[in-house]
């Protein structure tokens, strides 16, 4: 059917338009004429969007150029000219040496690369986790560069003319040199010399921990002024009073024979038992440990005295006095206290266990403290009267850590003379005329005596970085000699002692003349119990800062705390029960950062403002800690305004807090105080361990339908080849641990592992590749619980609670190298894998950033670069200055933003161990295997070794009772194992 | 006293020589020759001719056809008409569109990836050296050991481009050479501070170490460690860096890609023989691996970590 539909679009198409036919033709749109438009000169130069074409010219010009500039940058190689014999590129080369800073000792191998030192190794002693960074003290370049003169650059000609000048000038007046303890018998034959040539000189030696309770105790004691060694391998029973022995205490010698004298596998251990006020790092490895306030320290050691002669004594002290009783001969009673009549009452009860000659040596006393505090405020008052025309300062930093600091200031101002030879321009140095730097330590020639008998040489392992010079030229300088190495070694030949051996080996044992000792004289008076119910302070040192001296070393500043887990800090610790009297509360933020409150503190005229307080468990009731070594002005750009200073308070034993308003940010890295009844750390006793070596090391099974089995044997994964060729694995002994952190600052040496500053501290971005876990013991416990009928919620959130005194115990956890590893499966770039020889590796190149290997590891060891931490202005530490930079290992890379690190089991050192085993032709000494945190380790908990060789002491620990692998429920087959803990309980 | 000694045949042999000194003879530079020789026509030349033949067989075949057009009295084309025709005559099929859509693809792919792939590697890099060192001269005619100077390469992770005492071992006495004459090695004691004429080092001199350009160029992200290959490996210097004692001027001769590493890595025997280390190793491998050769690979020579760390 036709239709006869008409169809239209518009009203006007319906009335037939013209204007449609009109608009149907130009429907398109006509060619724009471009033609013209080009050609038409005039038109083109005036248009109106050059400016666009001028930007499209500009980037296309540039972005060609920097194209075509686009050329394979040059590299050049540079040799010497004159190559020294000693130095080849790419092999390390160690020399013997000694670091000494004025407080911590310790005889060291020197590793240096291309003339410079990058890393030091323990040399036969002891040493703590200060020694390890005071490589990086070296190139810190807030050191002075050049002498100064009423703080203006100057020169050594003009600097020494002056001084002499000015010395030989004073006629009445006083030359005071006030030094640290003085190890080296050259510096102290110097100073003779200088006392020789000028007037009136006096030499007073000032500690910033005072020891003079001791010294002075042991002068009427025994006749001479000395603090007296310690055998702690040879006791049965050590009683310490508020010593912290193990981190900070006399000498940092006492950790490695302590250890030694508490191997489970001899049978037995030594008791250890601490009455402290502090939860301090001995306490923590005690195996029983009293809570006392600082003021009943004198009663209860009276009171002990007296339990040991046979009368009443405190009930607190039951189980001390029989362990005592039954061991004379062979046990240590030591107290930090600084009341000469407290250490005569510790003398006398030595003397009354005939601790003297069998595990205390008078007559081989340590020379690591020597100071004299009445002659320090001899000094003072003399300064104050004008008696002194001229003052010489030597490693120590009066204005900052003498406890009269204030005074001191102002009484400057009466000596005429004052020369610091501060190698900073640190508080004291900086009110000073003339500063004469002195080198470090790594920079100088030297020698020191710790100990009666034993010495050690210390030789330069790099030219000065600046214009420096130590102070034993400075001596020689100014009694018109030079030439301190000729004076030295003069010295040492004229002795008996064969330069170049001694000097290649270190240390070296010398007869000394005996000394004039008189037998034991008993002076002690018995003390009465004052208790009081005031607030009471006890000052202590921090494992990583001590007494400040390093303050502006970052490695130092960063290093958590053993206890408290924090860092970039000091605060006042309290206790949990003592907090709450007073309002004061610590609590986590969204991101898991901690918080504190402030308060005020106020002791004898002496106050703070604003001081945050950490709830510290262990700490005693109405007790509050406060560690020195913080609060430093003039240290340099890390140290300055970190924390508070501590040293006015030094003495004050009654102290006042006030809340006030405000919340302070803390740096904490560990969240969670215990372990939540999870067996994390296995630990045991030892009568249990004795009658059944396993004890406490329970593998949790699963129900299977062959029965109970152990996750390995519930396998759905294929083993790697391990029996062929290496198996690297690394054994960490709990018991042998005591929690110093020297590993920590030995892998951040060796591995160039950046610092990250508190602020990514807070967020736990903190980079170490190995941490040392703590863990509290709580009170609440699963069968508690079941006795008790408590819920399971109730359960679990009590057991976040620490107990009011708690046991403590360390774990050092690092990369696991778990050979079924849960994070190299799901790399999505195989940017993790595993060797033939057990190591979990790390491609850094290929890492793309994606972090599913950080979340997959149940151990949390792997550390993600958030920011590229070198050379980077928003963390200006070490990484990001020309100085800091030489410390830098060279055989490992320094990586970049976005890429995951972890623990490589120090690769670089095992396959240099393999490639000179290869070059020599020789197979692999087990004692050659070292990672830098077993070697470091001064108790030797760590230990790395080949476990496929059966000779191998690593291959005897793992297949000790004592090892279990860390969560083995979860089948992971971690290479790093460890041994349970054993404490010496009853 | 002399703190050598000789016999009185050496001063003879000496006197001899000097006497009669080896006649020079004059050694023509036909390098560039015969490299141009070996290589061939090259291919861009080769590809110019065929272009031109190509172009000729156009042109006579547009013109034979034209020619029989002509004769059928029908309409002639120009050579670029035919060509324009043609072209479009083929673009109008589709299939035949696909078929070169996806040929240039593929040659811009393969073009691409092989550009890339070529980003980074500098075989073939010949710089300019600051001082004309012949390794031809030395290494070559005069036989010097590479480890005469190349002293770290037995000890460290550097094989050590040498000092400039070293150099002055033979150049106190050489002043002048056979192909510079004294211009290069006077460079040496510009930077050392040497007098020639006196034979002394001239006191307070202002030393200016020599910029080598570094050649073989390793990424930092990978670890390389020369002792390793030439003492435990007993790799010889001329596996990966070419024939350089008839280098005048020293270019890099391998890739030094990772690939490359890998693949000798697959075919080298590890050299066990007389090594202690390996001893038990190689008993356990034997056992593992019955009768194929035991490769670096197989004592993981090519795991990520041995290189990247």
């Amino acid at each position: 059917m036709k239709t006869t539909k008409k169809y239209w679009k518009g009203l006007a198409q319906l009335h037939d338009d013209p204007i449609v036919e009109k608009l149907a033709q130009n429907e398109f749109v006509e060619e724009l004429p471009v033609d013209e438009f080009l050609g038409d000169k005039e038109n083109l130069s005036s248009t109106s969007s050059s400016r666009r074409d001028f930007l499209k010219f500009l980037g296309f010009s540039t972005a060609a150029a920097t194209l075509a500039a686009c050329e394979t940058p040059i590299v050049k190689s540079i040799p010497y000219l004159v190559k020294p014999d000693e130095i080849i590129p790419g092999v390390a080369n160690y020399y013997a040496s000694t670091i000494y800073d004025g407080r911590d000792y310790a005889s060291v191998l020197v590793k240096t690369r291309e003339g410079r030192p990058i890393k030091i190794e323990n040399n036969g002693t002891c040493s703590n986790s200060r020694v390890q960074a005071s490589v990086l003290s070296l190139y810190d370049s807030a050191r002075l560069k050049h002498p100064l003169k009423s703080n203006e650059e100057s020169n050594w000609r003009t600097v020494d003319y002056e001084i002499k000048e000015k010395l030989s000038k004073i006629k009445n007046g006083k030359i005071a040199l006030l030094t640290s303890t003085i190890l080296s018998p050259t510096i102290k034959q110097l100073i003779e010399d200088f006392g020789d040539k000028y007037s009136n000189v006096e030499h007073i030696m000032m500690d910033s921990t005072p020891y003079d309770g001791i010294l002075d105790a042991n002068l009427e004691s025994f006749g001479s002024r000395l603090a007296p060694s310690y055998c702690f391998d040879k006791s049965d029973v050590i009683v310490s009073f508020g010593a912290d022995f193990l981190a900070n205490w006399m000498a940092n010698e006492y950790a490695t024979d302590y250890v030694n004298g508490r191997n489970p596998k001899n049978g037995k251990m030594s008791k250890h038992y601490q009455l402290e006020t502090n939860l301090s790092l001995s306490g923590a490895n005690a195996d029983k440990r009293i809570q006392i306030k600082p003021s009943e320290q004198g009663y209860l050691i009276s009171s002990l005295l007296d339990g040991l002669r046979g009368e009443k004594f405190d009930s607190r002290l039951s189980s001390i006095v029989k362990a005592l009783s039954s061991s004379k001969g062979k046990s240590i009673v030591i107290s930090n206290s600084n009341d000469k009549n407290i250490q005569l009452i510790v003398n006398a009860i030595n003397n009354e266990l005939n601790n003297y000659t069998n595990t205390i040596l008078v007559d081989k006393p340590t020379n690591l403290k020597q100071g004299n505090t009445s002659q320090v405020d001899n000094l003072l008052s003399d300064m104050k009267e004008g008696k002194v025309s001229a003052l010489i300062t030597y490693n120590v930093n009066p204005s900052y850590s003498y406890n009269k600091a204030k005074e001191f200031n102002v009484a400057l101002k009466n000596v005429a003379l004052k020369i610091s030879t501060s190698s900073y321009n640190d508080e004291t140095a900086s009110l000073m005329d003339y500063v004469c730097p002195d080198s470090h330590n790594l920079e100088s020639w030297g020698d020191a005596s710790p100990k009666h008998g034993t010495y050690s040489f210390m030789q330069p392992t790099i030219s000065p970085l600046f214009d420096t010079r130590q102070f034993q030229e400075t001596l020689l300088s100014w009694t018109d000699r030079s030439d301190y190495l000729s004076f030295l070694k003069n010295f040492w030949i004229a002795k008996g002692i064969d330069w170049n051996t001694t000097l290649h080996d270190g240390y070296f044992n010398l007869e000394d003349k005996k000394l004039r000792l008189k037998s034991f004289i008993d002076r002690s008076k018995s003390i009465k119990n004052s208790s009081s119910t005031e607030l009471e302070l006890e000052l202590y040192e921090t494992i990583a800062l001590g007494d400040g001296y390093q303050a502006n070393n970052p490695w130092l500043q960063e290093l958590p705390d053993p206890l408290t887990r924090a860092c970039w800090d000091n605060y006042l610790t309290i206790s949990a029960h003592t907090a709450k009297e007073f309002g004061l509360e610590n609590w986590n933020v969204s991101n898991g950062a901690l918080n504190g409150s402030l308060v005020d503190i106020e002791a004898n005229g002496v106050s703070l403002k604003n001081v945050p307080v950490l709830i510290s468990p262990g700490q005693a009731k109405s007790t509050v800690g406060m560690a020195i070594g913080y609060g430093r002005t003039k240290a340099g750009k890390a140290g300055d305004g970190i924390g508070f200073n501590a040293y006015p308070f030094t003495g004050k034993k009654s102290i006042s807090i006030k809340k006030v308003e405000g919340e302070y940010e803390f740096a904490s890295i560990q969240l969670h105080h215990t372990m939540m009844g999870r067996d994390i750390v296995k630990e045991t006793t030892l009568s249990d361990y004795i009658k059944d070596p396993s004890s406490g090391n329970h593998r949790e099974t699963y129900a299977t339908y062959k029965g109970k089995l152990t996750a390995d044997k519930v396998t759905l994964y294929e083993a790697h080849d391990l029996e062929i060729g290496h198996f690297w694995n690394l054994s960490i002994d709990l018991t042998s641990c005591i929690g110093c952190g020297e590993c920590v600052i030995s892998c951040q040496a060796e591995n160039n592992i950046p610092v990250v500053g508190k602020e990514e501290m807070r967020k736990s971005r903190d980079m170490h590749w190995m941490r040392i876990d703590r863990y509290f013991s709580s009170d609440m416990t699963e069968e508690l619980s079941a006795k008790e009928k408590i819920s399971m919620i109730d359960m679990f959130s009590e057991m976040e609670e620490p107990s009011e005194n708690p046991e403590v115990v360390f774990q050092p956890i690092m990369c696991m190298h778990c050979n079924h590893a849960p994070c190299e499966t799901v790399c999505p770039v195989a940017a993790t894998t595993h060797s033939n020889e057990g190591l979990n590796q790390m491609t850094y190149n290929r890492c793309v950033g994606t972090r599913y290997c950080a979340n997959n590891c149940p151990y949390k060891v792997r550390r993600f670069n958030w920011f590229q931490y070198s050379d980077n202005d928003k963390f200006d530490f070490n990484m990001n200055d020309d100085y800091g930079k030489m410390v830098l290992n060279p055989d490992v890379v320094v990586r970049s933003r976005g890429v995951i690190e972890k623990c490589s089991m120090c690769i670089q050192k095992i396959q240099e161990l393999k490639l000179n085993a290869k070059k020599s032709g020789q197979p692999i000494k087990d004692k050659d295997a070292q990672t830098v945190c077993a070697s470091s380790c001064s108790t030797n908990a760590i230990v790395f070794g080949d476990s496929n060789n059966k000779d191998s002491e690593v291959w005897r620990l793992r297949n000790d009772e004592r090892a279990y692998d860390l969560l083995d429920h979860l089948n992971v087959r971690p290479s790093v194992f460890y041994q349970t803990k054993i404490r010496n309980k009853a | 006293m002399p703190s050598y000694y000789f016999e009185d045949a050496d001063y003879e042999a000496v006197y001899a020589y000097l006497k009669n000194p080896p006649v020079k003879v004059e050694v023509l530079d036909t390098g560039d020759l015969l490299a141009a020789e070996d290589e061939g026509i090259k291919t861009s030349t080769q590809l110019m001719f065929i272009g031109l033949f190509l172009l000729l067989l156009v042109y006579l075949l547009t013109s034979l056809k034209n020619k029989l057009k002509a004769s059928l009295k029908q309409e002639t084309e120009t050579i670029s008409e035919t060509l324009f025709n043609q072209f479009n005559l083929f673009i109008s099929n589709n299939r035949n569109v696909v078929f070169v859509v996806v040929a240039s693809f593929i040659v811009v792919v393969k073009f691409s990836f092989d550009t890339l792939s070529g980003v980074g590697v500098y075989t073939k890099y010949q710089p300019e050296q600051p001082i004309a060192f012949s390794h031809k001269v030395h290494a070559g005619e005069n036989g010097v050991d590479c480890n005469y100077c190349h002293t770290s390469a037995r000890k460290s992770k550097h094989s050590g481009i040498p000092s400039a005492n070293v150099c002055m071992n033979c150049h106190t006495y050489i002043n002048e050479g056979t192909i510079t004459g004294t211009t290069e090695i006077s460079k040496i004691y510009e930077a050392v501070g040497f007098d020639p004429d006196s034979k002394t080092y001239i006191e307070g001199y202002e030393q200016q170490p020599i910029k080598w350009v570094r050649i073989h160029n390793l990424p930092d992200l990978s670890y390389f460690n020369h002792s390793q290959h030439v003492v435990a490996g007993k790799v010889e210097c001329q596996t990966c860096h070419g024939p350089i004692e008839e280098m005048d001027v020293v270019y890099q001769h391998a890739e030094l890609t990772m690939g490359w590493c890998i693949d000798c890595h697959r075919t080298t025997e590890v050299a066990m023989e007389g090594n202690e280390y390996y001893t038990e190793l190689h008993a356990q491998l034997k056992e593992k691996y019955k009768g194929q050769k035991i490769t670096v690979d197989k004592i993981g020579g090519i795991e990520c970590g041995k290189c990247h760390y």
